[in-house]
């Protein structure tokens, strides 16, 4: 009985079906089921508590379409993308490029960068809150002492948001550095010697041998931090709220708002919302995907 | 090879079967078996409970740890073997963590929530009716101001059993008013003394404010009534705040804000670090902060919300109740209904009273000598008449609140819309949601 188990184990596909059961359970559980559902709920109007569902059919994204708030927090979302993607992966092109020497110097300058991204988001947020704070924060403190007048900072519904994505640069730039400086340091030195030979300088090195071999490396940071920038949540929740007046209001905190916050708690309303964040997100990947599987195939 | 595949396919049966081991059902409600313990560190007595019960509320400031105290009492008192678990969070925090809680039925047996909460979850069937508490406790009701325990009936229907009751107060920096040459112990009484007073003490060098105004629309009813006018009609069908009376309040908070009397876009919480800190000259909020000016050694006087220049008041009322969960079982119930009894007692709410500031609302509380001599109750006390609640009986409040006003109040205060568009989008707002009523 115990040779059959044991045989029936050791075929290589039973066991790789074994060795995935773990994972696939946890995510039909955790994600698949509650990703249908949600979809699902986003034709009916229903509460909370799922009391007296009725079926709306496209009712929900109808009213989303009308919806000042939602295109409010969309743009908002979009925003803070477009000011995170570009300067945190260029910063951290720039910072890895100056640390991916194997030196004790900078393998330490590789550790202190990476610090924020280990820690929580919540913490670090309510630790810039307080930084940020106009009437507390050290901040407005050493602006004034400079003398800027009327300092806002968080409170200004212009600067809310840059400071939030300033913010997140600063926390995640250390985890693209890392996968970039791997991406650096796997680049053979052959290609650096034999354009030396040729007369190359290093920006022409950057350009022409550096560049080329990291683009598959930033198409993958990209791609992962656009979709982690428009589903920002934990920053704006902690630090603003999503004002002042909405300003900082994201795509997922408005969902949230919607299921969880405010009453009549329609989380028939919220998964539409949260199925249009998906549409958008994947729509947006796709897209960048393909740009950088073409400037690959080209060689940049 | 061979032994490592079977290795492999061994550790991850153990695996899965941990992991669903890990899923168990969880402890039966009532039970002994209970989960983390955050009311008290008297693990001592843990052992005889037999009943524990989970209490949330939202008293993070001082208030709080008082209320930990009286319950920590309980837990080594009572005999039934009843065992509260109290977990203190942000209003707001509880607020998000409820609404999921209920519809899994996960939600606390015990609640301390607002009254103007009560009809959104009294109707979504989240908090149960409380009426047979005065029967099973076998308590003088008539002992408890009727004023107060119908504060938090629905619908003919009682949810909440009072927990404390208070409007609102003017807080005042006695220092900062002998800075501005002001007398300490003459606060303003009207709107005009108010903006004069405010005025004088703000000092923009010192970071220092006159009056603060927190987000929120509250801010406005505090003036609003006392103007003579209202948010909505007296049948509550249409929205009466497109009004001369309401235009003339928010141009007055409005101006506060230009002048830089008031910081803009600051929370209730925030304004109270700033009051503690000794930044700011005049506050208006509840008696929550007493016990915190106390602590700070803030020198501060507490009285009435200035009146309408024809010296008119009238202030947002309320108060806090406890109320039953859905979620709680019979037992968590009669659990529940024991704690209240015990904060019923008198000796509970004159502690909470004296040590807390709040207003007295148990008739024999009020009687007490030692009530009647102690200086803030004497000032708060008669104050309770003034005090009214805003949208009562109204589910629809939280979404109007949320929705409506105080989004628009912020742009009010940001300058982004005049007074008169302010007053006019609350009433379109109000309207649209009492429309599809």
């Amino acid at each position: 009985m115990f040779k059959a188990i044991s045989a029936y184990f050791q075929k290589t596909e039973t066991a790789a079906w074994v060795l995935l059961l773990p994972s696939l359970l946890c995510l039909t559980i955790f994600l698949f089921i509650p990703l249908i559902m949600s979809f699902c709920l986003a034709f009916f109007d229903v509460t909370i508590f799922l009391k007296n569902a009725e079926f709306i059919l496209f009712d929900n994204f109808k009213e989303l379409f009308f919806d000042g708030r939602f295109w409010n927090a969309l743009g908002n979302t979009a925003y803070f993308t477009v000011m995170v993607v570009p300067i945190g992966v260029t910063f951290s092109l720039v910072v890895a490029m100056f640390v991916s020497e194997n030196s004790l110097f900078k393998r330490s300058l590789r550790v202190i960068y990476y610090l924020p991204v280990i820690c929580s988001m919540t913490a670090i947020g309510i630790m810039w809150a307080i930084l940020l704070d106009p009437t507390i924060g050290m901040f407005a403190y050493w602006l004034r002492a400079l003398g800027f007048k009327n300092v806002q900072l968080l409170k200004d519904p212009n600067l809310a948001m840059p400071l939030i994505a300033a913010m997140t640069i600063w926390k995640t730039f250390g985890q693209n550095m890392i996968i970039l400086v791997a991406a650096i340091q796997s680049i053979p030195d052959e290609y650096y010697d034999a354009s030396m030979i040729d007369g190359a300088n290093s920006w022409k090195q950057f350009i022409y041998i550096t560049l080329p071999a990291l683009m598959p490396t930033l198409g993958f940071c990209t791609i992962t931090s656009t979709i982690a920038s428009f589903m920002v949540f934990d920053q704006t929740y902690v630090m603003t709220r999503g004002g002042p007046m909405f300003r900082t209001e994201t795509l997922v905190q408005y969902v949230y708002t919607r299921g969880f916050i405010i009453s009549p708690f329609r989380l028939g309303y919220a998964s539409a919302a949260a199925f249009m964040l998906f549409v958008v997100i994947a729509a947006i990947t796709m897209v960048m995907y393909h740009f950088f599987m073409k400037k690959e195939a080209k060689g940049l | 090879m061979k032994k490592v595949r079977s290795l492999c396919s061994i550790l991850v049966l153990f695996l899965v079967i941990t992991a669903l081991a890990g899923c168990n059902s969880p402890a039966k409600k009532g039970s002994d078996v209970g989960t983390t313990q955050q009311s008290s560190n008297n693990s001592s007595s843990d052992s005889k409970k037999t009943v524990r019960i989970k209490f949330w509320n939202g008293f993070t400031a001082s208030d709080g740890d008082i209320l930990r105290e009286i319950f920590d009492r309980f837990n080594e008192q009572n005999d039934k073997g009843i065992f509260v678990e109290m977990d203190i969070m942000p209003w707001a925090n509880l607020l998000e963590k409820l609404a999921p809680a209920l519809a899994t039925g996960t939600a606390p047996a015990l609640l301390l929530l607002g009254s103007e909460y009560i009809p959104e979850y009294a109707e979504s069937g989240g908090i149960i009716p409380i009426e047979d508490f005065w029967d099973w406790s076998k308590l003088n009701r008539s002992n408890y101001e009727q004023n107060v325990q119908d504060t938090f009936m629905y619908k003919g229907i009682y949810y909440g059993i009072p927990m404390q009751y208070n409007t609102m107060y003017l807080y005042w920096n006695k220092d900062l008013f002998k800075e501005a040459g002001l007398d300490p112990e003459k606060p303003p009484k009207t709107f005009d003394e108010l903006k004069e007073y405010a005025a004088l003490l703000t000092n923009k060098n010192k970071q220092q404010y006159g009056f603060g105004i927190a987000t929120g629309h509250s801010n406005i009813t505090n003036f609003l009534w006392s103007n003579g006018g209202d948010w909505l009609n007296g049948e509550q069908t249409e929205a009466a705040c497109n009004s001369p009376e309401m235009i003339e309040v928010l141009k007055m908070l409005r101006d506060f804000a230009v002048s830089g009397v008031t910081p803009v876009g600051m929370s209730g919480a925030e304004l109270d670090n700033l009051l503690m800190a000794g930044q700011l000259g005049l506050y208006i909020n509840g008696p929550w902060l007493i016990n915190g000016c106390r602590q700070n050694n803030l020198n501060f006087g507490i009285g009435a919300v200035p009146a309408a220049n024809d010296g008119h008041l009238q202030v947002p009322g309320g108060g806090c109740a406890f109320m039953v969960t859905s979620s709680a079982s019979e037992e968590e119930k009669i659990a529940a209904y024991e704690c209240i009894k015990y904060w019923l007692s008198k000796d509970v709410l004159k502690e909470w009273s004296i040590r807390n500031g709040f207003p007295a609302w148990s008739k024999e509380v009020l009687e007490d000598e030692e009530i009647k001599k102690d200086e803030i109750q004497s000032v708060l006390g008669p104050l309770s008449k003034y005090g009214r609640l805003p949208f009562a009986g109204m589910p629809e409040y939280n979404q109007i609140a949320n929705e409506y006003l105080d989004p628009l109040f912020e742009q009010l205060m940001y300058g982004q819309i005049t007074p008169e568009e302010c007053a006019r989008m609350m009433a379109d707002g109000i309207n649209s949601i009492l429309r599809k009523k």
